[in-house]
C-alpha cells in the first residue's frame, strides 16, 4: 500500500510566530489516521501548512510519492489534497447544487474511486432535499455536510477533516461520523481532526497527538486509546463532555 | 424639457453604469477600491485623442487596440503594485490606487495640456430625435454599446466558469482556495478586465465628452458613488443606480448653474446615505 502523504520537519508559521515545530506524520494509503489535540495545539495551522495556506518549511514532503514542497494551495487541490477546513467557508449565496457542481468541475481525474454527483446525495441526503437552497441558510449540520460533500466531489486522493462534528448536535454528530466511515471503506485515506476522541480513534488506526504545535504521542489508535496521552488532563476534559453522547 | 433630462439622462447613466461595473467587479472581487479607475477611463479618452481615427473604422480599431493597452496595463499594476499588499495589515491598497490616480492626472497633464478635447464624431450619423429630443450619435452609440457589453459582462458572471470563480472568490475567497480555484490570477484578470472597460467606456465617452486631466477624478467619484448607492452586490443594482446618476446630473445641468451641477449628484449620494444605507438593491451577504 503506498504512502498517501508523508511529511518530515514541518514547521508551519502564523505571521512570525512558529506555530508548528518540527512535526513528522504520515498517513498510509488506505485508510483513516487521528489528528488529536486540545485547542489551540495547532492542529488547523498544521492543516493550513500541508496544504499551502500559510509559510512552511519541512525536510521531505511528499503527496503520492511526489515532493511537493512550496506547491501552491491551488496546486495540492488540483494534486488530490482536499482539506474540508474547519470554518467549512461555503459559497453562500450560491445554492448546495452549485456548490457542488462547481467543486466537481475543478476536479482532477485520476485511478481510484470517483465520487459522482447522486453518490454523494446518496451519502448526505438531506443535501438531496435541499439541492436548490442558498448555502448561506443551511443549518449547521447541513453545512458540515456540504463542505464534507464539496471536498469529495473535488474526486481528493487524501482527504483532510478539520473538525467536522464541531459544534453539532449529538444526533448529527453520530450521523457525519458514519457517513465518513462509510467514504473510508472506499479506500479513500483520510486525516481525522477532532477533539471527539472516543469516536476518532474507534475510527482511525493510527494517532497523532498534538501538543504546543509539537507531536507528543505517535502510536496506533488502540494504543493510544488505553494510554495516559488521552487520560491526561487537558484531553480528559473533552472525553468526559463527550461521553454522555457516545 | 422632461424628456430632454430624462432621455439624456438615461444614455448618460448607462455609460456611467459601465464605468461603475469596473469599479463594483474589482471590489467585489479583491475588496480594493480602485481610486485610480477614473483615469483608466482617461486611457481610453486620451489614447484615442492621440490616435486621432478619421474614420469609423479605424475608430473602431483604435478602440480596441487602446482597451487591450489598458488590460495590459491594468495587468502590470496588479501583478506587480497591488496584489503583494493585498490580505495584510495596513491600508497599502488605498495609498497605492489613489497615487497612481494622482500620477495618471500628472501624466496626462504634461502630454496633453490643453483642456476640453474631443474628436471627431466618428459615426455615420450626426444626430437622432428620441421622443422629441435631438441627441448625439456619440452619446447615442455610447450608451446602446455600452448596455450591450453590461448584458454580456452580466451573462459573464452568472453563466460561465469564469464568472463562477469570480463569484466565488467574492463570496469566500478562503472557500476558493478550498475548491483550489488560482485565485491570484482571478485577481489579476478582473483587475485587468476591469481597466480594460473602463478604457473601452473612455473611448467611447470621447466623440462627445471632452476631456480634461482631472476628469478622472470626476468619474472615479462618480463610479464610487454609484457602486455604492447600487448596494454593491448586484450588477443590475449598479446599473439602475446609473441611471439614476445620470438623471440626476442632467436635472441638475437644466435647473442648477454651472459648477453647482455636481453638487445634486453628491446630495443624492447623501440622501441614499441616510435614508437607505445599504443601497438599493440588497441581497443576503456577498455579490451573488
Amino acid at each position: 500500500m503506498d504512502t498517501a502523504l508523508s511529511v518530515e520537519g514541518l514547521r508551519v508559521w502564523r505571521g512570525r510566530s512558529e506555530i508548528v515545530r518540527s512535526v513528522d506524520l504520515t498517513i498510509p494509503g488506505g485508510q483513516v489516521v487521528a489528528l488529536l489535540g486540545a485547542n489551540g495545539a495547532g492542529k488547523t495551522t498544521l492543516i493550513e501548512g500541508i496544504l499551502g495556506q500559510l509559510p512552511m518549511k519541512a525536510d521531505t514532503f511528499e503527496l503520492f510519492g511526489e515532493d511537493v514542497r512550496g506547491a501552491k494551495p491551488w496546486e495540492m487541490v488540483r494534486k488530490g489534497l482536499v482539506v474540508v477546513p474547519q470554518e467549512r467557508y461555503l459559497f453562500t449565496d450560491m445554492s448546495v447544487e452549485e456548490n457542488l457542481e462547481l467543486a466537481s468541475k475543478r476536479a482532477g481525474r485520476h485511478e481510484g474511486h470517483l465520487f459522482s454527483l447522486d453518490e454523494l446525495y446518496d451519502l448526505f441526503p438531506r443535501l438531496a432535499e435541499r439541492k436548490v437552497q442558498y448555502a448561506g441558510t443551511l443549518s449547521g449540520g447541513e453545512r458540515s455536510m456540504l463542505a464534507i460533500a464539496r471536498g469529495l466531489a473535488l474526486q481528493p486522493r487524501v482527504l483532510v477533516l478539520d473538525e467536522p462534528s464541531l459544534g453539532l448536535a449529538p444526533i448529527i454528530v453520530e450521523l457525519i461520523m458514519s457517513t465518513i466511515e462509510r467514504i473510508a471503506e472506499s479506500g479513500l485515506p483520510i486525516l481525522l481532526v477532532e477533539q471527539n476522541v472516543n469516536q476518532t480513534l474507534a475510527m482511525s488506526s493510527w494517532g497523532y497527538v498534538l501538543e504546543s504545535g509539537e507531536i507528543s504521542s505517535s502510536d496506533s489508535s488502540e494504543a493510544l486509546l488505553g494510554s495516559d496521552a488521552i487520560l491526561s488532563g487537558y484531553l480528559a476534559v473533552d472525553v468526559e463532555s463527550v461521553e454522555g453522547g457516545s | 424639457m422632461l424628456m430632454q433630462i430624462i432621455v439624456t439622462g438615461l444614455l448618460q447613466g448607462v455609460i456611467y453604469a459601465l464605468i461603475g461595473l469596473g469599479l463594483f467587479l474589482v471590489f467585489n472581487v479583491m475588496r480594493v477600491v480602485n481610486f485610480a479607475h477614473g483615469y483608466f477611463v482617461l486611457i481610453g479618452m486620451y489614447g484615442l485623442l492621440w490616435l486621432d481615427p478619421g474614420s469609423l473604422p479605424s475608430y473602431l480599431l483604435y478602440a480596441l487596440a487602446v482597451a487591450a493597452a489598458a488590460v495590459v496595463f491594468g495587468y502590470v499594476i496588479e501583478r506587480w503594485l497591488l496584489e503583494f499588499t493585498l490580505h495584510k495589515p495596513g491600508h497599502a491598497q488605498l495609498v497605492i490606487t489613489i497615487s497612481l490616480g494622482i500620477a495618471m492626472q500628472y501624466f496626462f497633464q504634461i502630454k496633453f495640456p490643453e483642456p476640453y478635447q474631443t474628436i471627431a464624431n466618428p459615426w455615420p450619423f450626426s444626430s437622432v430625435q428620441i421622443l422629441g429630443v435631438t441627441v448625439s450619435a456619440g452619446r447615442l452609440m455610447a450608451a446602446i454599446i455600452s448596455l450591450a457589453l453590461t448584458i454580456a459582462i452580466s451573462w459573464v458572471v452568472y453563466r460561465t466558469s469564469l464568472g463562477q470563480n469570480i463569484r466565488a472568490c467574492s463570496q469566500s475567497l478562503p472557500g476558493a482556495v478550498h475548491v483550489g480555484i488560482n485565485f491570484p490570477r482571478v485577481y489579476r484578470s478582473t483587475f485587468a478586465f476591469g481597466a480594460g472597460i473602463a478604457a473601452v467606456a473612455g473611448a467611447l465617452l470621447i466623440p462627445f465628452q471632452p476631456v480634461s486631466p482631472h476628469y478622472g477624478l470626476d468619474l472615479t467619484i462618480k463610479a464610487f458613488i454609484l457602486v455604492v448607492i447600487g448596494g454593491v452586490a448586484s450588477i443590475w443594482g449598479t446599473v439602475i443606480a446609473g441611471v439614476l446618476l445620470g438623471m440626476a446630473e442632467s436635472a441638475g445641468s437644466v435647473f442648477i448653474s454651472g459648477s453647482l451641477t455636481s453638487s445634486v449628484i453628491y446630495l443624492m449620494f447623501l440622501l441614499v446615505i441616510l435614508i437607505r444605507p445599504q443601497g438599493l438593491i440588497v441581497r443576503k451577504a456577498a455579490f451573488a
